[in-house]
């Protein structure tokens, strides 16, 4: 088991909990060689709430796979939580992801079989927690992000909007110290952006998680607490999002 | 459009792959056992004929049904000479009753007059011993007992049995005979009564002057049945013409027995492929529902989907057929060369009359690909037009919303 | 919570786990029907040689096999008999006295069988007495009266009342001739029985072949329904005892020794019965296969991010593998119960035939029944299940181990 955490409350703490140095990735897409990142150092501490903004292409997704542990890079070392990930092997890997990280995909990624309840309490059937408990937990956390009474609907029976709330509910159940999130809000109206926003930042005050997520919406972006930049593969701008927005950087 | 269509089977090479696998098995396994089924019945009606009873008999009118020593053919000569020049292997024979003795222990027999070079020539029988030789090519006093008729009399190879008979001319035959082979079980009469001896014995034993009451012909299949037995009535104007199933009534009806299980074998065999086939095809079809939708949106009418599949399914299916049929077609000629030796398993085995050969061997033609092959093609087009039709008939919208 | 979304991955494509589960149940309920229909006229067949013949198991001369001949007799047949009918599993005994003759009328001679036996216990026991098409059965009281068969009779010209003289040889040898009337004559549609069986009354082919008023050549002894023949030979050969069996030079006999053809031809069918069986289950496995392949291929995504959420690649397997357990058990369990309930059917009610035989039908030289009757066993049933099963799920290896290749990038889009 990787170490839990005993950071809590919002804001950074001073420790790191993502770090990434002069990371590069590339592959092949056909004939051509594409260099998805070019030496990206990025340093995260715990608790803090970050997006990542950047064109299409740019590598969002890529670094947020690298740091998610479900890629490895080309070149460059990656930390997460304290653990050099070159050094763990597929096993220690598939543990982490399921003890120290959550997700929340674009498009929601629930698994069609299970209900909103079950795919909440997917990971905590993964580490083991009896089902009693970890039914419990699940409803508590369903009524948090504003799902009583939709526990046992399956992913088609509900909005987008709802399914991105279960997959929240799900990335937190296990009690994550990182989630990282590509495009939560890509695939809804602006109101369900904002209340999903508004459950993330809850979330982050309450439990003192980690976020990281990229965007394209700048009123998402302005509602982070630090603006990542990418551009071709590279980070351009770091700091506060109103500086970055009105250009003041 | 059938250019298109290639296309499009290559555009998914890995649901293409498999499912020109699954096609393409079952026309093997298809092909493989029909070519074992019709083995085996072949395998039955060969080892029924080529022991000794041929695939026409000859006789003298009503020799079938009164065994007389008298009632011999009138003119054997000639029939054996034209057979010989129209190169239908024959043999002819005699038969008379008489008893057999050895020491204090004594049995009926039919003794067999026989050519012995004719019977090689056309016939299994002097390789069908179960110990011991079959008579050498010159007269020197030898028979060849039944497998019964031995154990009746206690013969062995090397025994020396007498053999009592009335002779042609009324007097009484006697003479001593050295066992020199014992015949393996080919069915109750022979095992039970047969005491072969070479044609010039039998005339001397019998005073028979020649006489042959039986022309046996067998082609081993090199001439059709119905053809063989125009052919020898046409040769033996006189005589009466029989064919095997007439003669062996038995065989001929386990045969139909065998046919028709075969045949409901083969049913299921077809139903089990079919059904697999089909539920290849609904899920190749049925997985591109969305680029229907895209197609439909385009404007193009249902159709022409309907007929763009029709044509993948046809070029799928005859390419994954060929590859099938050719796969099935290699097995069941290596199991027509080498067969399956059931020897293992069952011993020898004889049953109405027919010694069994114990290496079933498969029997492919070409004609046997027929029906698999175009059952896989009728499956595939049905089986992919018919969720394509309704996939179709969706409004765009719908089917692109599918996924 | 593995088996419940096994169970569930499997309806949601509903149509094609239905034409799964058909395939597999129809194939393995052929498999198990053809089976139970095979087996089921062997066990005719068996049972009509038996009865006609010499019995589940045969007490005879340990020489007789080899060269039957009427001198190798079993003495003291009487006191044999009242030790192997204490013995719970034997149904009946009959005595029988075989040996070899030629049967002779005005129209010609003919090499038989001459088998002498107790009518009143033939007329029970053997389908021989059901089968007369003309005159009638043995009685105990017919001196010098024989039934003899179809075949034979056309040949010699013969219908009941007849004359025919029967010449054999002795037990020492000696030639002997007798004189016997046709009491009836019988038409099984063998060529091996009706051509060449004379049976006569035990005591006259004592006096015939000159044996002891005690002596028979074979004492054949009748199973119990629902007893195993196969334990029948030690179990006699328990009763008779060693000193005993020693002493008369016995031989127990199951009637596969008795009968080897009638064994052997049961074997050879079995074998290509077997194989065209196997060859149906491959056929039906191949599409098996092929659904699970596809079930995975279309699934990457899916299995792409359970494995991103930290699930094992062992564990992703192992839902495949259970979704093709569960498959299997449902087609297994479909086709045992259909292909069982049709062969029971078959079995309790017989399936008429005549109109596809319309001359009857005989196999190995017995004549069968045109009506066939089907016998599922139990044992055969799980058999098949359990390998048709086992090979599912080891052919679901495959799609499970590509399963676990599936990459977690797969499942993050």
């Amino acid at each position: 088991m990787i170490s839990q955490s005993s950071c809590r409350g919002a804001g950074g703490s001073g420790r790191v909990m993502l770090r990434l140095a002069s990371v590069t990735k590339e592959y092949r897409d056909g004939e051509v060689v594409v260099r998805a990142l070019r030496g990206v150092d990025l340093e995260i501490g715990a608790g803090e709430f970050v997006a990542m903004a950047g064109p299409s292409g740019s590598g969002k997704s890529t670094l947020l796979h690298i740091a998610g542990a479900l890629d490895r890079p080309t070149a460059g070392s990656v930390e997460v939580d304290g653990h050099d990930l070159a050094t763990l092997s597929e096993r220690e890997l598939a543990r982490l992801r399921r003890d120290r990280i959550g997700f929340v995909f674009q498009s929601y990624n629930l698994i069609p079989v299970l209900t909103a309840a079950e795919n909440a309490e997917y990971i905590l059937m993964l580490q083991g927690v009896a089902a009693a408990a970890r039914r419990q937990r699940v409803r508590e956390l369903l009524a948090e992000v504003g799902l009583t009474g939709l526990e046992d609907r399956y992913p088609r029976e509900l909005s987008g909007g709802q399914q991105q709330r279960v997959a929240i509910a799900r990335s937190l159940a296990s009690g994550p110290a990182l989630v990282l999130a590509d495009e939560p809000t890509a695939n809804v109206d602006t109101a369900t952006a904002d209340s999903l926003l508004d459950l993330m930042e809850r979330m982050h005050h309450q439990r003192g998680v980690t976020f990281l997520f990229s965007t394209h919406d700048p009123r998402v972006m302005r509602r982070s607490h630090r603006l990542l930049g990418l551009v071709d593969g590279r980070i351009e701008g770091d700091g506060a999002p109103a500086d970055l927005l009105d250009g003041r950087l | 459009m059938i250019r298109m269509g290639w296309r499009n089977l290559w555009r998914n090479r890995r649901r293409t792959a498999l499912t020109m696998t699954t096609v393409g098995f079952a026309t093997a396994i298809l092909v493989l056992t029909q070519a074992l089924m019709h083995g085996m019945v072949e395998g039955t009606a060969r080892n029924a004929t080529d022991t000794f009873v041929g695939e026409v008999q000859v006789h003298a009118p009503g020799w079938v049904t009164d065994r007389s020593f008298y009632n011999s053919l009138a003119a054997p000569r000639p029939v054996l000479a034209a057979l010989a020049e129209a190169g239908l292997p024959a043999a002819p024979r005699a038969y008379g009753f008489g008893l057999t003795a050895r020491a204090n222990k004594s049995a009926g027999a039919m003794f067999w007059g026989v050519d012995p070079a004719a019977e090689a020539g056309a016939f299994d029988l002097p390789a069908s011993l179960e110990r011991g030789s079959f008579l050498t090519a010159a007269a020197s006093r030898e028979v060849v007992l039944g497998r019964k008729l031995a154990r009746s009399l206690e013969a062995d190879v090397g025994s020396e049995v007498i053999a009592v008979v009335e002779a042609g001319d009324g007097s009484i035959g006697n003479e001593l005979f050295t066992v020199v082979g014992i015949l393996q079980g080919l069915g109750e009469t022979a095992d039970r009564s047969a005491a072969i001896l070479h044609s010039d014995d039998f005339n001397a034993l019998f005073v028979a002057g020649g006489r042959i009451h039986e022309i046996a012909v067998n082609t081993r299949g090199a001439v059709a049945p119905d053809r063989l037995e125009a052919r020898v009535v046409a040769l033996a104007r006189d005589a009466d013409v029989r064919t095997w199933r007439e003669l062996l009534p038995m065989v001929s009806d386990m045969l139909g027995v065998l046919d028709a299980s075969l045949w409901i074998f083969s049913s299921v065999f077809l139903l089990a492929a079919g059904l697999g086939v089909t539920n290849t095809m609904l899920m190749a079809v049925y997985e591109r529902t969305h680029e229907f939708g895209v197609l439909k949106a385009l404007g193009t009418p249902p159709l022409r989907i309907a007929a763009d599949v029709a044509v993948e399914a046809l070029l799928l299916a005859v390419v994954a057929t060929g590859i099938g049929a050719g796969a099935g077609t290699a097995g069941a000629l290596a199991l027509q060369r080498w067969g399956i030796d059931t020897a293992a398993w069952a011993g020898s085995t004889s049953l109405a009359g027919v010694a069994f050969d114990p290496i079933w061997r498969a029997s492919f033609s070409l004609g046997a690909l027929t029906t698999p092959v175009l059952t896989m093609w009728l499956v595939c087009v049905l089986a992919a037009v018919y969720p394509a039709a309704s996939v179709a008939r969706l409004r765009a919208v719908e089917a692109i919303g599918r996924t | 919570m593995i088996a419940r979304m096994a169970w569930r991955n499997l309806w949601r494509r509903k149509r094609r786990t239905l034409i799964t589960v058909a395939s597999i149940s129809l194939g393995l309920a052929c498999v198990v029907f053809f089976l139970s229909l095979a087996e089921g006229v062997y066990a005719q067949l068996v049972d009509d040689a038996v009865r006609m013949l010499a019995g589940h198991v045969t007490v005879e001369h340990e020489s007789y096999r080899d060269a039957p001949a009427v001198d190798l007799v079993v003495a003291d047949a009487s006191s044999l008999r009242r030790r192997i009918e204490g013995v719970e599993a034997v149904a009946a005994t009959k005595l029988l006295i075989a040996g070899q003759g030629i049967a002779r009328s005005g129209r010609g001679a003919v090499g038989v069988s001459i088998v002498g036996v107790e009518p009143q216990v033939e007329a029970k026991t053997s389908p021989l007495a059901r089968k007369m098409i003309a005159g009638r059965y043995l009685e105990s009281g017919d001196e010098s009266l024989a039934v003899i068969g179809s075949a034979l009779a056309e040949r010699l010209g013969l219908t009941p009342g007849n004359k025919l003289v029967i010449a054999s040889n002795d037990r020492d040898g000696n030639l002997v001739e007798r004189l016997f009337r046709v009491s009836g004559i019988f038409k099984t549609g063998a060529e091996e029985i009706d051509g060449y069986l004379v049976e006569v009354r035990l005591a006259d082919s004592r006096g015939l072949f000159g044996l002891g008023a005690d002596d028979v050549t074979q004492l054949g002894v009748l199973v119990r329904p629902g007893y195993d023949p196969a334990r029948l030979r030690e179990q006699l050969a328990a009763a008779i005892g060693d000193a005993e069996i020693g002493r008369l030079n016995l031989a127990v006999r199951p009637w596969q020794e008795v009968i080897p053809e009638l064994a052997a031809f049961i074997r050879l069918d079995r074998v290509s019965d077997h194989t065209f069986q196997a060859l149906l289950v491959v056929l039906v496995l191949s599409t098996i296969l092929n659904t699970l392949v596809m079930a995975v291929l279309e699934r990457e995504r899916e299995l792409g991010v359970m494995l991103a959420l930290g699930t094992s690649r062992g564990r992703l397997a192992t839902l495949v593998l259970v979704e093709a357990a569960i498959l299997a058990a449902i087609g297994c369990t479909a086709g045992l119960a259909l292909g069982g309930a049709v062969s029971g059917l078959v079995q309790v009610y017989g399936w008429d035939l005549s109109s596809l035989y319309p001359n009857g039908m005989t196999l190995s030289g017995l004549a069968l029944s045109t009506t066939i009757h089907a016998r599922v066993s139990a044992h055969k049933l799980f058999v098949i299940g359990a390998l048709v099963f086992a090979a599912t799920v080891i052919l679901a290896l495959f799609p499970a181990f590509r399963a676990a290749r599936v990459s977690a990038l797969e499942g993050a889009r």
